[in-house]
């Protein structure tokens, strides 16, 4: 019998009855969840984690509020314990979408456990000339919000996804897959700040044709424990995959970063930049991977990733992974982690601006690198409200 | 204003100052020479308060306050200035958001209400006029990717902004031209007053020519071994040091 299989036995009564639902269950029964010797989660043990951590039987709370919403134009889909809550949401009427039965996903464990239960499916059918926004508001044990994007081609869409946790020890475990068609636009933003006892594992996944392009921004704050997988397939030519990502955590915040970039055509370009920043007890991870296929000639691909270190109890964990089948690419990759200059504080302290000051003023200005492709001034405003709320 | 005595500093273990006495009031302008490596940079460090340095015995009075007791914000805060040798490159950091947060925080010791926008700006227009910056420097990240004598400038340029009572020039016109160097010393020559005091720290006497000091020190190994007037920097021009460090020996 696997090790996890106990916590999998929590979860049975829970799956849908629709064939995809049941195979994957299957399947997942069958691998089982990540256990402690699986490379992929190697420094974030979630399985026992989970299993010690998470009330599943949590009662359902209603925590929606409509503050808490952004005060932005646009289309905003409410989803509550996984599962979009039509009365909530207010859309507007350049935005398309359909809630079908789950279908087959990728065959991990944690997006299996998706397929398993998320009862339906948001499917976004179109680009959009106003920004979409997605909410989820978690209260219960498990929530497996499942949503699909679909951009046609030469249509763009700029959304954005926050999760808002307001019970204790709830887990959400959401996928998301974006299908970026030829010359066509997706921006993606998430903004991660969870309580302290509220875990998540979210996958991102991005399917982008000839001349698409996908951009990720993801900024985490705190979280018991947040598990991000990102992957991006360049599947045509002259794609672009951009990635931008800041950390910055304290307390016992465990966020792992795992990136996954495929360049499979000619000519496409990816480009990522991680930051982290860590206090306390906080662990950060960092695991970028390029894979660079036989087919896909003259890639450009860049990753950096670079982290301060504020306390000596904090742990960083940086992986670059290079796989290169073509011969005539550009890839580069660097990470950097250290503490702050002190020379730089000394600089900024003779010009009669305090220590605490100083090394905010120099955090702030590490971290607002990743911003740059965050093109909501709100969400922006947000992000930078939050590092500040962070460094002062 | 500012009193040294015997001051003595080391770094790792290693004694750099020896024993410094040195007394500077307002209105006046001193130049502090010496060969490479005999303290200079190490004096005015101290004086700024980097924390890298150990004073290790002496006293600093500083409006008869003692100046080795207080951070290097409050020294700033309290009109001490050191414009570096190396202005430290900051990206990220716009040299206007840098200097709004400095005079702020500076206005906040004293007791005084920040700054608006447009006052600052004001001051900022002002400041940029009477050391001939440009705007576009200092929208740009902090030194970054500037010029040596761009960097300089900005330093001086932050010297205008905080008129500071005392300021220390360090090594200002190392990596200088002939035109950058005659700018900057225009704009410390137009700061001056007879309520705020100078000290030029350098190698070189060419500087001099154009900020004029009142006196002249020559530090070496660590200990003031000459003083006199503006005479004393030509003497040097003329001689190099090697003169000072055949005397040193025979003391």
């Amino acid at each position: 019998m696997i090790e996890e299989y106990n916590m999998l036995r929590s979860f049975e009564h829970l799956i849908n009855d629709n064939p995809s639902s049941k195979e994957a269950w299957k399947m997942l029964t069958e691998i089982g969840l990540p256990h402690k010797k699986s490379e992929a989660y190697k420094f974030t043990p979630i399985a026992p984690i989970l299993e010690k951590n998470i009330n599943w039987s949590l009662e359902p709370k209603n925590t929606f509020d409509e503050k808490q919403l952004y005060s932005v134009k646009g289309s905003h889909f409410v989803f509550v314990n996984g599962i979009l809550n039509e009365n909530l949401s207010r859309t507007q009427p350049d935005v398309s979408f359909i809630i079908e039965e789950v279908r087959e996903g990728r065959h991990d464990p944690f997006s299996l456990l998706n397929t398993s239960l998320a009862s339906n499916e948001l499917v976004i059918t179109s680009g959009t000339a106003s920004p979409i926004f997605i909410y989820h508001f978690n209260s219960t044990g498990i929530s497996s919000p499942r949503i699909r994007i679909k951009i046609k081609s030469g249509e763009s869409i700029q959304l954005v996804e926050k999760l808002l946790e307001t019970n204790k020890n709830t887990f959400t475990n959401s996928f998301i897959h974006f299908e970026v068609a030829e010359n066509a636009f997706a921006c993606h933003t998430k903004v991660q700040n969870y309580g302290n006892s509220n875990y998540s594992h979210e996958t991102v996944v991005a399917d982008v044709e000839n001349n698409g392009h996908f951009y990720n921004n993801t900024f985490s704050f705190e979280s018991a424990l947040t598990r991000n997988n990102l992957i991006i397939n360049l599947n045509g030519q002259n794609c672009e995959g951009h990635m931008y990502g800041l950390f910055l955590l304290d307390k016992k915040s465990h966020i792992d970063n795992n990136t996954t970039v495929d360049h499979l055509q000619p000519n496409s370009f990816s480009n990522e930049l991680y930051k982290g920043i860590l206090d306390e007890k906080s662990t950060g991870v960092f695991n970028g991977k390029i894979y660079v296929r036989q087919d896909a000639q003259k890639t450009n691909a860049f990753q950096s990733n670079n982290n301060i270190l504020l306390s000596k109890d904090a742990t960083l964990h940086t992986k670059p992974q290079l796989e290169i089948w073509a011969d005539d690419v550009k890839c580069s990759h660097g990470c950097t982690s250290g503490q702050l200059d002190e020379y730089a504080i000394f600089y900024l302290r003779t010009r009669g601006i305090d220590r605490n000051t100083a090394e905010a003023m120099l955090l702030h200005a590490f971290a607002k690198e990743t911003l740059e492709q965050v093109r909501l001034e709100t969400v922006k405003d947000e992000v930078l409200g939050l590092i500040d709320q962070k460094l002062l | 204003m500012i009193s040294i005595k015997n001051l003595q500093a080391s770094i790792k273990d290693k004694k750099i100052l020896k024993g410094i006495d040195l007394e500077v009031k307002a209105g006046e302008v001193h130049a502090i020479m010496g060969p490479n490596g005999s303290g200079k940079s190490t004096l005015a460090s101290v004086l700024a308060g980097r924390e890298d340095y150990e004073v290790t015995g002496g006293s600093v009075e500083y409006f008869g306050e003692d100046l080795l007791d207080l951070d290097p914000e409050e020294r700033s805060q309290k009109g001490i200035f050191l414009a570096f040798q190396y202005p430290v490159e900051i990206p990220g950091v716009s040299t206007t958001n840098f200097m709004k947060t400095a005079i702020n925080k500076v206005r906040e010791s004293r007791g005084e209400k920040a700054l608006d926008a447009v006052n600052f700006l004001k001051l900022m227009k002002e400041k940029m006029k009477l050391v001939d910056i440009d705007q576009s420097l200092l929208s740009r990240s902090l030194n970054e990717g500037f010029s040596g004598g761009e960097k300089k400038r900005n330093e001086i340029f932050q010297m205008a902004m905080l008129e500071p009572k005392l300021a220390i020039l360090d090594e200002t016109d190392s990596g200088l031209d002939i035109d950058a160097l005659k700018i900057v010393a225009d704009g410390v020559n137009k700061l001056k007053s007879k309520d705020n005091a100078t000290v030029v720290v350098t190698h070189y006497q060419r500087l001099l020519n154009y900020i004029v000091p009142d006196f002249v020190h020559i530090l070496y190994k660590g200990k003031i071994v000459r003083s006199g007037d503006k005479n004393l920097a030509s003497e040097l021009e003329e001689k190099g040091y090697d003169w000072i460090k055949e005397e040193a020996a025979l003391v």
